[in-house]
Formats: structure tokens, C-alpha cells, sequence
């Protein structure tokens, strides 16, 4: 139900016929015509458009409107100077009470943070005027508290240029929009907290779309970047907690009490250091422990505490500390089985594969068996020799089937399976696996993972729901359902909570990135990985999702720098390699990129993501059979290949075999990015067998539907170039007018050289020059130039043959 | 002139002491208009009677007791006559009504016969009401026959002064209403009656 209502005028209007007017208290009045409440309205700056529920709920709005309204005026009253001590002390009662309804305390706040306070207010007079009003007394120095933040805040709103809202009278309407939406407040507080605002800017440019620019602009000018954890306030250990009681340190000399809380404190000292990656301090305070523990401990008892610290170190993702620790602990006490194997767990962690394999012999020469067969199955997992790895950990699991520890085995042999892409596989073992170990975390998160790899969030949802404890691990799981959803708010607000605990966190850290890029901020998505690569310098995936996202914005040198410095550092990761060649490929450079990919199949032979580059590369070189039967036999090996099944079907349909490609495209509500990858390849069928007409509805769908960005660009992109292969001219120069950012530049030169717009389709052109080197990219600019004398030559092409290939341009790059 | 409570308080301790039009509020940056529907008709209908001035009119009615529509707010503010004698003329009935009435479209000339100057406003309700007034009627029934007693409803007919340009604080002569039941609002009433006496203004409590 539609409503405006002002809380100024106390109305509220029902505008649907026949239109109604409500006051406060009063009956509603039925009007014979709109126009009637026209001027009920008149002197009041409020009104506002509302969408609710119910006619209850527009009385409950307009209740709360009205009671913000008088007390934004109370307030202002309150800390007005020149007012009676008398008069204040009934303006605060009066706030005092309607400030008790929390909707209209935030409207109330949010206003307040809308705008630096316009005097100086004195807050002892105020104090004294308030003994019955202590929220008042508290909200008011709140807000005097604010006032740096919130005149930093305004301040670099005003200094926005009205034209990225297209006018004044819009950039205002937006003020009073992200007023009202509190993002002023939102953001007044996190300056005030140094917090990162990231986040913060992803919410409200979620929310704002419109604006997106003007955000990214402000928020980028009131403080760029991911926050810089060095800059936290100093830190107490006696004010902090750690989660584990069981603390192995014992200093026998001091009086029981008191040695507790001393190395309780160390104990907390060290962790902290470990978040915020202060090596150097980690290891100094280690030493001072173990130096103090020396004098009264026994090795074992100095062993096990540094196999703790290490165990700590690979919480908090700090590998150089997890090794150095670990191997510390083997030499204070070799001949325990427990040492021996945490270093090799730390030395699997580095990738450091020949040192893990001699202390997982040591463990097992030392007795513990099923924990050094386990080992050797991760390091066999982690080369990519699946097969033997999975055959490793099947052994395993049979040859000690009754001992502790050998359920370890059995998700490495499940998790193996994922790797494979035998997912319905994988499923059906961790079912059996969660059935015979109800309890187990892992089992379940594993379970919900293969969810995911299927698609099937909902249930992966509620499976990592049955996950039940807190763990990083789970939340970084339903967070990658988020964002493989689309619903980057839900999963960014994960991911935040993980990092809050566990800074160095890998997954969350990349996953917050990975939101920042799905949803089109591509330069807060570079600074998040910079700052994952920065705190995880063991792990490849950051350094993959850098350079992908460098590429995306088409700073190819940069990026293929970035994955060339990956490659040396972690040869032993196909995916980095896959990485430079696709940026290679990108970047022109079509023989490297092949030459690579063939170095990473030589090495990886069973890796899918290898299979198809090499199947893009053979299509772009024109060899389409070859291309194809690659990936045929990609997906006959591995069925549930989302990235095979869609290349496959961007083929066929390129090579016209639509039937082929419509087997492949299922028609299933789309939800994750690649449903969206298929959904514009399903659009493209319906432009080849039913024309642009009716696949343009599709289109529409999918441009104000899709959260992805990416996938966002082609539909557009698509979609305009379809209206230009009908001859719709207007059309297609309206899609590209309404977001010039969010389509092809290709497409954009396209548009504007056909709709005799010169100036700009010479700036796109330009643009596609710079930043796109694929040949068939860069062949059709060229001949779009020739054709409307942005160049000279003679065209060689006619416009339909310029319509194709800039379709099957899209389609290479959705696939 | 009648306006809510909050309207009043706004426009007595706002820190422009115009009141403004609606399409100077929309200028001034102080109102959206594309957040409502109905503020293009608005304007179709106001640039139908005064084609050529309607983003600069403000809208009054004319009354004899001052008290006015009370529909549009529960505040009566009368304006003394120096404020606006110069620049406002009066009008057969609301716009909106006239249109509907007269079957008049923007672009249409208005009718001859409904309008008058602001001193030829007894003129046009003469003209308008002559047929109402009887011979024992007294000078508290005129005041009715101007403007009906249905004050709290819509279609309440009464004689419409248009004045042109803004309308400052310091004009206003009397403000007529309620003392209003809860606490917070009597005290928003409250300091808007010391402002209005310390601009000068009258402040009558109605029942």
C-alpha cells in the first residue's frame, strides 16, 4: 500500500483511487479526488513516499513521522541558547519521552548526523536542565562527540559536483535520501571508530545504485581503503579473553593464581600479536615465555607449549610462525609423534612438500600411523594428483578404520572427490560420513560445500546451519553462499565477522574482495586483495584474485606482473598459472597464453579449468572442432562443470548448433553468476531463433535483475546491440546513455558511430584501443571506425557482419 | 492561511522568514516534487488559473471571523492587509474545483467574472454570494455565507486570495487555534506563541 505522509503536516495520503486521508487520531477521510489533499500538505518539507503493509501500518508510520518531526523541533529548542532554563527542562522531558520508541530515536539520530550542530552548545547548562532526561543529556553528547566525523562527512558531500547527480535539486534529493537511510550516521560513527569503510560503502551503494559513482566518489574522499589494523588503539591484555582455558603454560615458581593470569596475559599478548601479524613481536614474547619457562619446565612441558603457539599461529593464518614454532617443538622433544606431525601440517600449510614428507615419516616411525597416512594424502591432493590422493585416503581409512584420527581421512578422501568434480560422489559421502559422525563440524561444513558446488544454496543454507558452531569455517561457508547468490550485503557482513576475529583469514579476506568485484567495485576489490596478499603471503589465492581483478580493469601489464611474481612464488597451483594465461590472453598475447596453458596441462593433466583456456584459446585461433571436443570430453569426465557445459554451449552457438546449446542451458530460475552466464547465452538463442523483439524482454529482466556486475555489462551490452541490429537506433543509444559504465566499450562505439555521435564514439573507440587487445575485439573496432569515418580505409564488412561478431564477441567474453 | 501545528513552528523559527511557495520550495531545493504524484497536477491546475505567475502564488482563503480552513490545518494565520494588499487578488473558488466546474485545461483562458483585486474583493463576493444574503442576516452570518461552517471538510466552498510572492513571518497579524492536549505538542505550541507575540502577532486560543 502506497502512502505520503508528513509528520510536519500530520497527514497521511493513500493516493490509490479513491484516495483517502488520514490525521492522527481522526477517521479516514475519503477524497473524490487527489487533488483535494493537495495543500494539506502545503508549508510542510516532509512528505514522503512510503510503501506499507496495511492501513495500520500507515497509522503506525504516521504516529512515528509526527513524533520525530516534534522532537527534531524539541531538540533544536533544547539547544537553542537564547531558551529559559525552565523551557529546556520541558523540552528535554518531552524528548525524554518520545524518544523511548527506537524507530523514532533513529530517525531522530539519523537526522542529527545528517549535519554539523550550527553553535556551539553548552553542555553544563544543558546538564543541569536534564536530571530527568539522562538519554537526552546522553544522545546530545553523543552527537557533540560525532561533530569532527560529521563535518568531515558533509563536508566532502558538499564538495561533490552536482553534475554526478545530474543536477542540485538531485544531488539534494539524494542527501535527504542516504539521510534518511542513515548512511550519514552509518558513517559518521565508523570514521569516528576508524573503522573500515568498505563495507559500509558497498551497503550503500548496494542501496543507491543510482548514485553509485557519487558514493564511490564520497566515501573515497572521506577515507580510501581497507583499514589499516596498525592503527588500533593500544592494547590491554588483562582486558582481553581468549576462547581457549586449556592453556598448557605453567610457570611452577610463582603461586598457582598468579602464574595463571601471567601467562594468561603472554598467552593473549601473543594472539593479539598473531591478528594483527606483528611477527616480530609474536616471536619476542615467545621467547621471553619459554625463556621464563625454561628454568622450571621439563621439554615436554615446553614442547607442548610451543605446539600450542603454533597450533595458534595456524588459527590466526601466520604459516612462517606455525613452521618456525612447530620445528622449535620437535627439537625441544623429537621423539613425540605430536611434534613431529604439527610441523608437518605447518609444512604442508607453505607448500614445502619434501620437508613434510621426512616429518611425516618421523611421526610414523614414532607410532602415530593414521595421522602420517593422512598427511600423505594432503601433500598428493595438494600436487593435483587426485587419483593417488583419493586412493591414498581410501586406504587409509581401511588399513585403520578403528582409530582416532581416521575420520580425517575420510573427509580429505570426500574432500578429494570435490576436487575431481564428482560432486553427486562427494554428496553421497559426506551423507554417510555426517551419518556415522553426527558431531563433527567438518563433515557437515564439507556436505553444505558440495551444496554449493551444485548450486543448490538453499539447502547448502541450512546445512551449514546443522554445521552449528560458530567457526570461521562455517561462516566463511553460508558467506560464499551469499555471494555465489548475489546477496553481497549478507555475505560481505560474514566475512566482516570472520575477519573481526581472525584478520589473517584467507577465505574471508578474498571472499570480501571477491564481493567487492561481483559487485563492480573494481578498485576497493584491488585494495582488498592487496591487503589479502599483504596478510596472507603464504596462500595463492589472494595473489589470483589481484591479478583477475587487475585484468578486469584491464591493467593487463600490471596483472600479468602480479601473476608472473604468483607463479614463481607457488608453482605447485595450477590456478595461477590458468590466471596468466587468461590475462595474457587478454592482453593479445595469444601465443603466451597458449604456451603457458600448455606448460600447466603437461604439469596438471586433470585440471579442468586448464581444459577449457586451452579450448578458448583453440577458438580464437579458429580451430572451433578441436575447441569442442575438448571440452566434451572435459564434461564427460567431470558432468557438473559449470564453466565446461557454459563454454560448450557459447561454442555451439557460435558454430550454430542451437539445439546443442539449448541442451546445455537449462532454464532454471538464475541465481548464481553462472546462471546468469546462461541466461544471456539462453537470450542469444532467443535473439537467433525468434529475433530481438522478444528477447529483449529478456534483457530488461535480466539488466534490472542480475546483482552480478559483469554479467550486468554483457546483458547490457547485449541487449544494445541487439536494438542496433534491429535498427532501433534511439533504443540502443538510450541503454547506452542510462549506464555508459556498465556496457561494452566495443558496443558503446557501436552505438554512438551509428547514432552520429562522433565525439564520443571516437572516446570509445580510443578506449577500446587502450584497453582490449583480443583480435577480434580490436578487428571490429577497427572496421566500426572505418565505416563511419572515425578512420581511414575503406570498410570491408557490411553492418550485419558488424552486429555478428560484436555478438559473438560478447559471447566469448561471457563464456 | 491554515497550517498544522509543525508547519507553523517551521515557518515562524525557520531560518528563512518567507514562507514560500511550493514552487519556490522546489527551487529553493526544500521540496521534491517527483516524490508525490500528485504535485504535477498540482501545477496543471495552478498554471491553468494563473498561467503566467503560479510558481510565485501563495494561497489563502478569505474569511470574516478569522478562522479559516481548518481542513488544511488546525492554525488560522491571518495576515494584516499591509502585507499583501498590493499584491493579492481574490478568486471565485479553489482552483482544483474551478477546473473541474469551467471544464478548464491549461492553455484555456479563464473565464471572465471570478477574479478581482484585492480591494474589489467585496465585488466578487458580492458577485459570487449575492443570492445567499437576506434581509435579518447579521454580521456574524456573512461571515458564514462567505465561507461555509463545513471547515474541516474538502469540498468547504469559500473565496480563494492569491498573493503573489513570498509571505514573511513579520506580516502575520493573528494566528487563531487550539491549545493542543499532549505535552509535547503544547510545548512546540508554547514556544511558537512567545515567537508570534514577540513578532508581534496576536495568539487567540480557540475551544
Amino acid at each position: 500500500m502506497k502512502a505520503i505522509i508528513s509528520g510536519q503536516a500530520g497527514v497521511a495520503l493513500l493516493p490509490d483511487r479513491p484516495a483517502r486521508l488520514i490525521r492522527i487520531g481522526q477517521p479516514e477521510i475519503t477524497l473524490r479526488d487527489i487533488q483535494e489533499a493537495v495543500r494539506c500538505f502545503d508549508g510542510a518539507d516532509d512528505a514522503k513516499r512510503h510503501q506499507l503493509s496495511d492501513l495500520s501500518d500507515v497509522r503506525i508510520q504516521l504516529a512515528h513521522e509526527d513524533a520525530f518531526s516534534d522532537a527534531l523541533k524539541l531538540l533544536l529548542f533544547f539547544l537553542d541558547p537564547s531558551e529559559s532554563e525552565e523551557d529546556v527542562t520541558e523540552y528535554a522531558e518531552c524528548i525524554e519521552e518520545v524518544i523511548q520508541t527506537p524507530e523514532v530515536f533513529l530517525m531522530l539520530e539519523r537526522r542529527m548526523y545528517s549535519s554539523p550542530l550550527p553553535f556551539p552548545i553548552e553542555v553544563n547548562h544543558l546538564t543541569r536542565a536534564t536530571k530527568n532526561a539522562p538519554s537526552v543529556i546522553k544522545f546530545v553528547c553523543d552527537i557533540i562527540s560525532h561533530q569532527a566525523a560529521i563535518s568531515r562527512i558533509c563536508k566532502s558531500f558538499e564538495e561533490l559536483s552536482p553534475s554526478l547527480f545530474e543536477s542540485g535539486l538531485q544531488k539534494e534529493r539524494a542527501r535527504q535520501h542516504l539521510s534518511d537511510w542513515g548512511a550519514f550516521l552509518l558513517l559518521s560513527k565508523a570514521v569516528a571508530k576508524n573503522q573500515d569503510l568498505s563495507f559500509l560503502r558497498l551497503q550503500i551503494s548496494a542501496k543507491f545504485g543510482y548514485w553509485k559513482e557519487a558514493i564511490a566518489l564520497w566515501t573515497a574522499k572521506i577515507r580510501p581503503g581497507v583499514a589499516d589494523r596498525s592503527a588500533k588503539a593500544d592494547f590491554h591484555p588483562a582486558m582481553m579473553e581468549t576462547d581457549d582455558e586449556d592453556t598448557p603454560f605453567v610457570t611452577p615458581h610463582l603461586p598457582s593464581h598468579v602464574a595463571y593470569q601471567q601467562v594468561r596475559a603472554q598467552q593473549v599478548a601473543i594472539v593479539q600479536r598473531l591478528k594483527d601479524r606483528d611477527v616480530d613481536g609474536a616471536r619476542r614474547f615467545t621467547d621471553e615465555l619459554i625463556q621464563r619457562q625454561r628454568n622450571n619446565s621439563t621439554a615436554e612441558q615446553i614442547a607442548k607449549s610451543l605446539s600450542y603457539l603454533a597450533t595458534q599461529a595456524k588459527r590466526q593464518e601466520v604459516p612462517e610462525l606455525q613452521v618456525e614454532w612447530a620445528a622449535w617443538a620437535e627439537r625441544e622433544n623429537p621423539e613425540d609423534p605430536l611434534t613431529s606431525g604439527h610441523l608437518a601440517d605447518a609444512f604442508i600449510t607453505v607448500g614445502n612438500y619434501g620437508e613434510a614428507e621426512q616429518a611425516l615419516d618421523r611421526t610414523a616411525s614414532f607410532g602415530n600411523q593414521v595421522y602420517a597416512a593422512t598427511g600423505r594424502g594432503r601433500i598428493l591432493r595438494a600436487l593435483g594428483r587426485y587419483e593417488e590422493a583419493r586412493a591414498s585416503f581410501l586406504e587409509t581409512t581401511k588399513d585403520y578404520e578403528d582409530q582416532d584420527g581416521v575420520e580425517y581421512a575420510h573427509a580429505g578422501a570426500a574432500e578429494t572427490l570435490r576436487d575431481q568434480g564428482r560432486y553427486i560422489d562427494a554428496l553421497e559421502e559426506y551423507k554417510n560420513l555426517t551419518d556415522r559422525w553426527p558431531f563433527e563440524e567438518t563433515f557437515w561444513n564439507g556436505y553444505a560445500s558440495t551444496l554449493v558446488d551444485l548450486g543448490r544454496f538453499q539447502e547448502a543454507l541450512v546445512t551449514f546451519g546443522k554445521a552449528g558452531a560458530k567457526s570461521p569455517v562455517t561462516k566463511n561457508g553460508k558467506a560464499s553462499v551469499y555471494r555465489q547468490g548475489g546477496k553481497f550485503l549478507e555475505a560481505a557482513a560474514l566475512y566482516d565477522e570472520v575477519i573481526e576475529e581472525f584478520p589473517n583469514n584467507h577465505v574471508a579476506l578474498t571472499g570480501r574482495a571477491e564481493v567487492l568485484r561481483l559487485n563492480g567495485a573494481l578498485e576497493d576489490a584491488a585494495v582488498a586483495y592487496r591487503v589479502a596478499v599483504e596478510r596472507c603471503p603464504f596462500i595463492p589465492y589472494p595473489i589470483l584474485g589481484l591479478g583477475n581483478t587487475l585484468s578486469e580493469m584491464r591493467n593487463f601489464a600490471e596483472s600479468v606482473r602480479v601473476l608472473k611474481n604468483g607463479v614463481e612464488q607457488f608453482p605447485d597451483t595450477p590456478s595461477l598459472q590458468i590466471g596468466l594465461a587468461k590475462s595474457l590472453r587478454r592482453s593479445g598475447d595469444t601465443a603466451e597464453a597458449l604456451r603457458i596453458t600448455d606448460i600447466c596441462l603437461r604439469r596438471f593433466p586433470a585440471d579442468t579449468q586448464a581444459w577449457i583456456l586451452k579450448s578458448t584459446l583453440l577458438n580464437e585461433c579458429g580451430q572451433n572442432d578441436e575447441a569442442i571436443a575438448i571440452l566434451k570430453r572435459t564434461l564427460s569426465e567431470h558432468p557438473y562443470s559449470f564453466a565446461a557445459s557454459t563454454k560448450l554451449a557459447a561454442l555451439l552457438i557460435e558454430c550454430g548448433d542451437i539445439a546443442g546449446a539449448r541442451a546445455l542451458l537449462p532454464e532454471i530460475e538464475p541465481r548464481s553468476s553462472w546462471d546468469w552466464t546462461r541466461f544471456i547465452l539462453r537470450a542469444e538463442i532467443e535473439v537467433l531463433e525468434h529475433g530481438a523483439g522478444k528477447a529483449s524482454r529478456m534483457f530488461e529482466r535480466g539488466v534490472s535483475q542480475c546483482p552480478f556486475h559483469r554479467q550486468r555489462v554483457l546483458l547490457r551490452s547485449a541487449w544494445a546491440s541487439a536494438e542496433l541490429g534491429r535498427r532501433r537506433w534511439r533504443e540502443a543509444r538510450r541503454l547506452v546513455d542510462a549506464a555508459p559504465l556498465e556496457i561494452e566499450p566495443i558496443v558503446r562505439l557501436s552505438v554512438y558511430a551509428a547514432t552520429h555521435r562522433p565525439g564520443l564514439a571516437r572516446i570509445a573507440l580510443q578506449e577500446v584501443m587502450d584497453t582490449n587487445h583480443v583480435a577480434v575485439v580490436v578487428n571490429l573496432a577497427d572496421e566500426i571506425a572505418k565505416r563511419h569515418g572515425l578512420r581511414s580505409g575503406k570498410p570491408v564488412h557490411d553492418f550485419d557482419w558488424i552486429i555478428r561478431t560484436q555478438r559473438t564477441a560478447i559471447l566469448l567474453e561471457a563464456a | 492561511m491554515n497550517r498544522s501545528l509543525g508547519s507553523l513552528s517551521e515557518w515562524i523559527n525557520g531560518s528563512n522568514d518567507l514562507f514560500l511557495s511550493f514552487h519556490k520550495q522546489v527551487h529553493l531545493l526544500k521540496r521534491h516534487p517527483q516524490e508525490n504524484e500528485w504535485d504535477p497536477q498540482r501545477e496543471a491546475a495552478e498554471a491553468a488559473i494563473n498561467p503566467y505567475a503560479f510558481q510565485e502564488i501563495n494561497f489563502a482563503a478569505l474569511s470574516l471571523d478569522g478562522t479559516g480552513m481548518t481542513y488544511y490545518g488546525e492554525y488560522a494565520v491571518t495576515l494584516s492587509t499591509y502585507s499583501i494588499d498590493e499584491r493579492a487578488s481574490v478568486f471565485e473558488e479553489n482552483p482544483f474545483n474551478f477546473n473541474r466546474n469551467h471544464h478548464l485545461t491549461s492553455g484555456k483562458p479563464v473565464p471572465h467574472g471570478y477574479r478581482a483585486t484585492w480591494a474589489q474583493r467585496d465585488m466578487l463576493a458580492t458577485a459570487k454570494l449575492h443570492s445567499s444574503i437576506k434581509p435579518a442576516m447579521t454580521a456574524d452570518d456573512f461571515a458564514l455565507v462567505l465561507m461555509e461552517d463545513r471547515r474541516s471538510e474538502s469540498d468547504c466552498d469559500f473565496i480563494e486570495v492569491h498573493i503573489y510572492g513570498d509571505v514573511n513571518r513579520k506580516g502575520i497579524e493573528r494566528v487563531i487555534g487550539p491549545m493542543p492536549d499532549e505535552r509535547r505538542k503544547r510545548a512546540i505550541f508554547n514556544q511558537a506563541r512567545r515567537k508570534l507575540i514577540e513578532l508581534g502577532a496576536k495568539v487567540e486560543i480557540s475551544g
